[in-house]
């Protein structure tokens, strides 16, 4: 019943922006605000032809392998800097100005710097992301309980067994979390590159519907990048459910 | 019937000897605390052994040494079974730790629990592991909830899991620091009879070392109790018990047990209960 | 997070950021010899210096830069006010939090820029476009933190509150605003730290002015020194703002709000995730 009226809330929420914009382009009855029915005619064609794999796919690529470089690196990251003081208080200006720094200057940059490449959007991504899974892994294992530690000496586990029983099962939670975080984050991220200078991708092809005025068609491209990134932060959430049984 | 030992070693086999033992800390403002300036213990063979103190005067700091886990600056004899704990620091394998909280690890079952601690001190065979698990686990009446994680049972429940994980090591020396305090007095009084019923059901009893604050727990438990001042800490008074299991706090030899140890406390110690 | 400074860990946090600028300026002006798309650090310093001289191809820079500022305040503030109030509403009532869960995830996933395009083609009013597309932004996570920090309030002083019969006035300002203060702080540091990295990429289509359109230009001319200039300045803007406001601020509230259950799950602003 909980279950039930949680779901119907928030499925109330989306029929009412549907119907909203259903009946307000009605109303209206312009070109800028096509009726909702129109734009998901377009995004079903746009499956349906196949036309819609092509962007999403190239898109999809360079979030993942950007995703996956910034995970990797901000993972170590959050590892060294809690075993190494040294290392933290190295890392600590760099990593603050990664942060602050705007992301619509580290797209131009890149873009101009190492030139309009898979590769740069790939670097580019891998850069927002580290900060972002570094600082939330670095902060979760501060927070790992000193009393476990006394244990295992007590225990006399080594090494292996504290990393293997003990540190990397205290971290899975976390990782799952910073990941879903991270992606989204890479998601949005590549396609502001595609957006700010790249001939393909999701973001392109949103570009070039406004460009020419095509509202219903980038509604669809839209919908399309909002459902993929629905999909796969559900799949993400089911894994963790999985995973974590504890 | 009671008769007092005072700070000589006991008539049996001495499992564990500590001599002149010294230990201090800085401690925040910048000073040094003494916690022991020249502490001598002897635990006997067999014992159940209670160290009885106010907090803070280092009992569990005494259990970390023969642990091995802290060094204390000197001390003349660190000896278990005679021989030195820092020449031999293996010996330390041959004790199990149970401690305040349970202290599992949430993302194992209890019985995984378990498997670690004995994968740690690896002084049991792996092929025996599963039928002292079983054996264990039973005696604490948690064979029902040997594949559950701790989140899904009860504190009283995680803390007889935290026992079987050293128990199922079948230690010689079994450290036990104020493993009952947090629990409520209803589940404490069954966990101790359960650590009771466990101890004498071996034909050789195992030398229990268990440290606790609070009197009426040392008279339930002990053969031995050792009182401990305010840091830094000396032994003020020892005694051995010899009454029959189970206890009733309400019999008259506990309640005139618990009397004399309050008074012990109140002259030796300084410290009233 | 730890912010003892000791002589000797200033010294290991400045060593690397030097280090970079000297690689910096070896790679620019030995190896990749091309200023305008290489830019060396003392192109960036010239560039920096034009800005603070108010010099300019399009327009004065100190105009730009207010523009930019000014939407970023007014889309901070007002997103900051309207999502506090949903947020405490969401916190009180299960079904206002569940109702918003999705639009505020849309509101979060969809890149500004975007909200900028489906605006200008919807209301075409241009000044608001990027201030409403920004307060969409960056009302998302401060809903999310609010809500947090209401249902954490402990029932039990709740029902303390009930008992003592303490009226709504007294429990708005001793119980309530207290209790999600470090919460507000947090939402406030996130969300501005977070605004001023994407404030550019609102503005950087069809606006009369702003420094996302100043970019834009250097982007589209090929021009790198001015870009990496603004981007220092932002930068030092956001730090300057978050250092010297928000974390004595939030440092102050907390020690207030200490000792409270669930230490550990305080909101920690910097750590707290951002989203571009």
């Amino acid at each position: 019943m909980e279950r039930f009226k949680e779901y119907s809330a928030q499925i109330a929420s989306l029929i009412i922006i549907l119907l909203g914009w259903e009946i307000s382009a009605l109303i209206m009855d312009t070109r800028a605000l096509p009726p909702a029915s129109e734009s998901f005619a377009d995004l079903v064609q746009l499956i349906r032809t196949g036309d819609a794999f092509g962007p999403l796919g190239s898109t999809l690529f360079r979030t993942t392998c950007g995703f996956a470089l910034g995970f990797v690196m901000g993972c170590s990251y959050g590892i060294a800097a809690v075993l190494s003081r040294t290392f933290d208080d190295l890392s600590k200006w760099l990593l603050q100005i990664a942060m602050f720094t705007p992301t619509l200057i580290l797209i131009f940059l890149f873009l101009v710097i190492f030139g309009r490449t898979s590769f740069t959007v790939i670097l580019l991504i891998g850069l927002v992301v580290l900060p972002v899974v570094g600082t939330y892994i670095r902060d979760s294992l501060r927070d790992f309980d000193e009393e476990l530690d006394g244990m295992a000496a007590s225990y006399k586990a080594p090494l292996r067994q504290r990393v293997f029983e003990m540190y990397l099962p205290f971290l899975i939670p976390s990782m799952l979390a910073a990941g879903r975080i991270g992606f989204t984050l890479s998601w949005k991220v590549g396609f502001l590159a595609e957006i700010f200078g790249f001939s393909n991708g999701l973001g392109w092809q949103i570009r070039t519907t406004y460009q020419i005025y095509d509202v219903a068609k980038l509604l669809a491209w839209l919908s399309l990048f909002i459902l993929t990134l629905l999909v796969i932060e559900q799949m993400m959430r089911f894994a963790e459910r999985r995973v974590v049984k504890w | 019937m009671l008769e007092m030992t005072k700070d000589t070693a006991a008539a049996g086999e001495t499992k564990v000897s500590l001599k002149n033992l010294q230990l201090s800390f800085p401690d925040q403002s910048g000073g040094v605390k003494q916690i022991y300036q020249g502490l001598d213990l002897e635990i006997e063979k067999g014992s159940f052994t209670v160290l009885l103190g106010p907090s803070g005067c280092g009992k569990s700091t005494l259990l970390n040494i023969m642990d091995g886990l802290l060094q204390p600056n000197s001390a003349d004899e660190i000896l278990i079974d005679g021989e030195d704990l820092r020449d031999r620091p293996d010996l330390s394998r041959q004790m199990a730790y149970v401690f305040q909280g349970p202290r599992l690890l949430k993302w194992k079952t209890l019985a995984e629990n378990a498997e670690f601690g004995l994968r740690g001190l690896g002084v049991q065979p792996r092929d025996r592991w599963p039928e002292l698990m079983e054996r264990y686990f039973a005696a604490v009446g948690l064979s029902e909830y040997m594949h559950h994680y701790p989140s899904q049972v009860s504190g009283g429940m995680q803390q007889r899991a935290a026992i079987v994980r050293a128990w199922v090591n079948e230690p010689q020396i079994l450290l036990m620091d104020e493993p009952f305090s947090h629990l409520d007095e209803i589940t404490a009084a069954e966990m101790r009879r359960i650590l009771v019923d466990l101890w004498r059901a071996e034909e050789v009893h195992r030398t229990v070392v268990f440290v606790t604050h609070d009197i009426s727990e040392a008279a339930q438990l002990a053969t031995d109790i050792v009182m401990l001042t305010p840091a830094p800490s000396s032994i003020c008074f020892r005694r051995k018990v010899d009454l029959p299991w189970p206890r009733h706090i309400e019999s008259d030899e506990v309640m005139d047990l618990e009397k004399e140890l309050r008074k012990a406390f109140a002259e030796r110690a300084g410290v009233r209960f | 997070m730890n912010w003892s400074v000791t002589p000797k860990s200033l010294l290991l946090n400045a060593l690397p950021v030097a280090a970079a600028v000297l690689v910096w300026w070896a790679a620019t002006t030995y190896i990749l010899v091309q200023p305008r798309i290489y830019p060396t650090p003392q192109g960036v310093f010239t560039e920096l210096v034009r800005i603070f001289k108010n010099e300019g191809p399009i327009g004065e820079p100190y105009t730009h830069a207010a523009a930019t500022l000014w939407r970023l305040t007014i889309a901070w503030g007002g997103g900051f006010v309207a999502a506090t109030l949903l947020g405490v509403l969401a916190g009180r009532k299960k079904w206002v939090f569940d109702f918003f869960s999705y639009p505020v995830w849309i509101a979060m996933a969809v890149p500004s820029v975007v909200w900028v395009y489906i605006f200008l083609v919807v209301f075409g009013i241009e000044e608001m476009v990027p201030i409403l597309a920004l307060m969409i932004l960056l009302a998302a996570p401060v809903f999310l933190g609010t809500a947090e920090g209401v249902r954490s309030t402990p029932k039990e002083l709740l029902e303390m509150c009930d008992s003592y019969k303490i009226g709504t006035r007294q429990r708005l300002f001793h119980f309530y605003l207290p209790y999600i203060a470090p919460y507000m702080v947090a939402n406030a540091r996130v969300s501005f730290a977070y605004g001023i990295r994407i404030v550019l990429i609102a503005e950087v289509i069809g606006l009369p002015n702003g420094v996302g359109i100043l970019v834009g230009y250097w982007s589209d001319s090929l021009y790198m020194a001015p870009i990496v200039a603004w981007g220092l300045l932002l930068m030092a803007t956001g730090m300057i703002v978050d250092y010297c406001i928000f974390a004595p601020l939030q440092r102050r509230i907390r020690r207030e709000a200490e000792p409270r259950p669930a230490s550990k799950r305080q909101p920690s602003g910097n750590s707290r995730l951002k989203r571009a």
